[in-house]
């Protein structure tokens, strides 16, 4: 149907939102306009370049120099809600059915009720590639892991060790070469081996979304693929209770998982805050064939938010979480040494494995807690000048648990212990006194202190950083181009040293220091349509453990040598988006994005010729080296509509990662690829959408990696293979208070199958068949 | 200002329910590290300790004793030791290993040496194999290499050449009988 088409859209707009709020059926033409001049209450100043937005329809507007803005093609007698954002002061009001002129009074400081002022400071342009987890990806996966609910974003893949343990890749980079960003603090913790998992429960976000690019200077160093950001149901607006309680199922492991939320907000609106928890537990998985023995978990994170508004000027922000999670670690995949592990991976059914389901979660496991605070102050000395400054700490524990012998002295004690804690201090400020310009900037210092037990295999050390950075944006209402430009500089020292290691004794300190820049363009090609170029440069230092590593890494069978005169890495990174959604809520969708991330320096793990025989026998060396890579690829999204409810949904993630070999290296060729890169994956789907249900069902197709290094892999890739899924979600309205239940259902046709980015392919295959329900009900 | 006490309670129970675990003192950890394995071997007029010692456990600094026998002996007595010699003073790990017999297996293959046998390795409380203790027959004089893992947990110890489980150590001594 041909209606809501015209729309002032502005294209930015997260597309998958749209589909998300999207109105499902719609049969009437409506051509009405409305419009009407946004001002300043109790004065007649207007309100020049705010943001409008209709979000239940997708629908969104920018007020002129003179405050004036319009909506085309709604229907006449609809009452809607228009929601106001204006340099992150937020205002809502509703539309009078029948009345198409409607004048908007903005509420200044003296009304700071009816303001809310966003915990998050969204950028007016995005000109780097954005996507936004959609709801039910997100209701039916957030139960699982991080990992799982980003895994659908074309672009983004999983780095698994086993079922348990999963890390989000963007367009093939990982670790330390991405930032995760809760409720606006970068993720600090031991994230710098596969088979470390981000410390997040998704349960605290109410929107995930996955920024693709050079992020330096929005994130700082490390942020060279792109970033996953996280951000929190905003704390409710009006005076008294509120939440919601959620429980879940999952017929493989027996997992259940329990979450809910208590939202308060005093009387005189002035300060509110929120608790959140999740509890889950699970045991072992099965594959089609087998149980995976050992492969439970726990969890159990808290969170509370609080927000107390000091005067209409200033605004202070709490914040405090814990995260606690136990995984169990596939008993077949720990092992003596490398010639053990190929005779594992050469078995089709995994070695020591014990054939039945369980709760226990035994040796070898993870332990891990991470602590977060933050305490943030908003201060708007005038209409042109606002200031924030954010303190965060974080502590992260993390414990490995071994096979060791039931009577030693190890027997009750973890073998590896890392301790971190990070200390930030952040201060912005933005401009915008300066007609069509949106000016920020503001520096960062930053203090970390790790602690490893002893004879581990990397050193303690102190970690110290200053950043300073400055960003502009352009924006003028009539022209069809945006633009932004940002710097940033970063300077890091680690004061490396070992305690009591025997014959490693280490004391130095190193230094590192780069700048960032971003620069992007965005053309509104038309309502529709748009293109955005986004190019970034980004680096970050070698981490302490690719200079200083030495010794076994039980966790791969690998022997592993750092290199101290590594340099850091540098990355430039440039996409080119081009977006159309058609004015339809339910029409055509295309997203195309192709990028081209340039890296100099790239440190990877260079298989040697050479074997290390150790006490335990022969593992096989790598050395950290470096050599310039380029990654490049195309991520798209198309959705078909087919019928009045049906769509077609197709995805498709393409990425060429290859370094450059020096002269001879291997010969005859030039380029050799990387490691653990995702091969081509394909997803098709159809998704059926009436009122609040929704119903989808999706194929997913993993191609063979092809393209493996040369040298230093146990066992090729494993082959292509294509999983079956279906979600399904109901909402029962009572009110605003609804009831949601749902069903997702992994590995519909019970799939045998084994992943090239798991770590634990050469010992089991995936999981099968796996049924979750859900109910969520609102309070 | 009853919000600001308000908001102040909230955050100190916060700070009191999130932090209460933060600031606890480390259990202490514990690694097991198997660096050093002694061949001890006893017959009529001879007492010899042979070592293949990783005193790192990681390969960078190893030091291996010859093992130098006899010829022509039919019954000397092998005993093997365990130790962990990246502390001081070193861990004896050979107590807790006979303890757990039943959950762990040396085994011995003697490689381009056919003038040795190790045989009537002990056996556990089940009486399944275990071999901490062997008996080595020697005839000419000859030089090889004989190969000594340990595996933990094995799931099937009459395998000998692939008892599931997990090495925890696997060393080859050079071997002279003279």
């Amino acid at each position: 149907m041909p209606l809501l088409k015209g729309m002032a859209f502005s294209a930015w707009l997260l597309v998958v939102f749209t589909t998300v709020f999207a109105p499902l059926s719609y049969a009437q033409v409506c051509q009405s306009r409305l419009e009407g001049i946004v001002k300043v209450i109790d004065s007649e100043q207007p309100l020049a370049y705010a943001d409008i937005t209709i979000r239940k329809y997708g629908l969104r507007t920018r007020t002129d120099e003179k405050g004036q803005y319009q909506f085309k093609d709604l229907c006449p007698n609809v009452p809607y809600l228009l929601e106001i954002n204006y340099l992150n002061r937020k205002y809502s009001t509703q539309s009078v059915a029948g009345q198409m002129h409607f004048d908007i009074q903005f509420p200044a400081d003296s009304t700071l009720s009816e303001v809310v002022v966003t915990a998050r400071s969204t950028p007016l342009v995005h000109t780097e590639s954005v996507a936004v987890v959609d709801r039910l990806e997100m209701e039916s996966k957030q139960a699982v892991s991080l990992a799982e609910v980003v895994r659908q974003i074309p672009g983004v893949s999983v780095l698994q060790t086993g079922s348990n343990i999963g890390k989000p890749v963007i367009q093939g980079l990982h670790s330390n070469r991405i930032a995760i960003v809760n409720n606006d603090i970068v993720l600090e913790s031991q994230q710098w081996g596969s088979e470390h998992a981000p410390e997040i429960d998704p349960f605290s976000a109410s929107k995930i979304s996955v920024v693709k690019g050079a992020l330096g200077v929005k994130y700082g160093v490390g942020a060279m693929g792109g970033a996953i950001v996280l951000e929190p149901e905003p704390l409710r607006t009006k005076a008294g209770w509120g939440g919601w309680a959620a429980l879940g199922g999952f017929s493989n492991g027996w997992a259940g998982v329990a979450a809910s939320a208590v939202d308060y907000r005093s009387k005189n609106e002035q300060w509110a805050a929120r608790l959140q928890t999740t509890a889950k537990r699970g045991g072992n998985m099965r594959t089609p064939d087998y149980w995976l023995y050992n492969s439970g978990h726990s969890a159990f994170n808290i969170a509370a938010l609080g927000e107390w508004k000091q005067n209409t000027k200033i605004k202070h922000e709490f914040g405090f979480s814990r995260y606690e999670q136990k995984f169990a670690v596939l008993r077949a995949s720990h092992l003596g040494n490398a010639d053990q592990i190929l005779q594992a991976s050469q078995l089709d059914t995994p070695m020591n494995n014990i054939d039945r389901f369980s709760w226990t979660i035994g040796r070898p496991y993870q332990a891990i807690e991470h602590y977060t605070a933050k305490y943030k102050v908003n201060f708007r000395s005038s209409d042109f000048w606002r200031f924030t400054s954010i303190f965060s700490h974080q502590f992260n524990k993390r414990r490995e648990y071994d096979v060791v012998r039931k009577t030693g002295a190890a027997a009750d004690k973890a073998q590896v212990a890392f301790r971190l804690w990070t200390n930030t201090l952040d201060l912005q400020a933005v401009y915008l006194g300066q007609k069509y310009w949106h000016s920020e900037g503001g520096i960062q210092l930053t203090q970390a202190t790790n602690f490893v037990n002893r004879g581990a295999f990397i050193p303690n050390y102190y970690g110290y950083g200053i950043s300073a950075w400055a960003h502009e944006r352009w924006h003028r209402h009539d022209i069809p181009w945006e633009w932004e430009l940002g710097v940033r500089y970063d300077g890091r020292a680690s004061r490396v040293f070992t305690e009591g290691n025997g014959n490693r004794d280490i004391n130095t300190t190193v230094r590192f220091g780069n700048i960032s820049g971003t620069t992007g363009l965005h053309y509104n090609v038309n309502q529709h349509t748009t293109i955005t170029l986004h190019s970034g440069y980004a680096w970050r230092p070698p981490s302490v453990y690719e200079l200083f590593a030495k010794g076994v890494h039980h966790g791969s069978g690998t022997y592993e040598e750092g290199d101290t005169a590594l340099v850091s890495e540098k990355a430039w990174n440039t996409n080119l988006s081009f977006h159309y959604a058609s004015a339809k809520a339910n029409g055509w969708q295309i997203d195309l994005s192709v990028y081209r991330n340039q890296i100099r320096d790239f440190i990877y793990l260079d298989p040697q010729n050479t074997v290390r025989i150790t006490v335990r026998g022969p593992f096989p060396a790598y050395y950290y080296k470096q050599a310039d890579a380029v990654l490049q690829g195309i991520d798209a999204q198309v959705i078909v509509p087919l019928l009045e409810n049906l769509a077609l949904e197709t995805r498709a993630s393409i990425i060429r990662a290859n370094r450059k070999l020096e002269p001879g290296e291997i010969a005859g060729k030039t380029t050799d690829p990387l490691p653990l890169m995702p091969s081509d994956r394909y997803q098709y789907g159809l998704k059926w959408t009436q009122s609040t249900n929704t119903i989808r069902c999706s194929a997913n197709t993993v191609q063979r990696q092809w393209r493996i290094p040369n040298a230093g892999l146990l066992k090729d890739a494993p082959k292509a293979f294509t999983t079956f899924s279906l979600d399904a979600a109901h909402q029962i309205n009572r009110g605003n208070k609804p009831l949601e239940i749902g069903i997702s259902i992994q590995n519909l046709t019970n799939a045998r199958y084994r992943e090239y980015l798991n770590f634990f392919r050469f010992y089991a295959d995936e999981a099968g068949l796996n049924i979750g329900i859900r109910i969520k009900k609102t309070f | 200002m009853t919000n600001l006490k308000n908001s102040f309670i909230f955050l100190v129970l916060a700070g009191v329910l999130l932090f209460a675990n933060a600031c606890d003192k480390d259990t202490e950890t514990a690694e097991e590290n198997i660096t050093t394995i002694e061949v001890h071997i006893t017959g009529t007029g001879f007492d010899k300790k042979f070592y293949w010692n990783d005193s790192d456990g990681d390969g960078t600094a190893n030091t291996i004793d010859t093992v130098v026998i006899p010829p022509n002996v039919s019954n000397l007595q092998g005993y093997l030791h365990v130790y962990d010699r990246t502390v001081s003073p070193e861990i004896d790990l050979t107590g807790e290993i006979e303890g757990e017999s039943t959950d762990h297996l040396f085994v011995y293959s003697v490689n381009n040496l056919s003038s040795l046998v190790i045989k009537d390795l002990n056996t556990d409380s089940n009486g399944k194999p275990f071999g901490i203790k062997s008996v080595w027959a020697t005839q000419a004089a000859n030089t090889g290499a004989v190969n000594i893992k340990l595996y933990h947990e094995p799931t099937d110890k009459d395998n000998a050449a692939n008892p599931g489980g997990e090495v925890d150590f696997d060393v080859t001594f050079p071997v002279v009988i003279r």
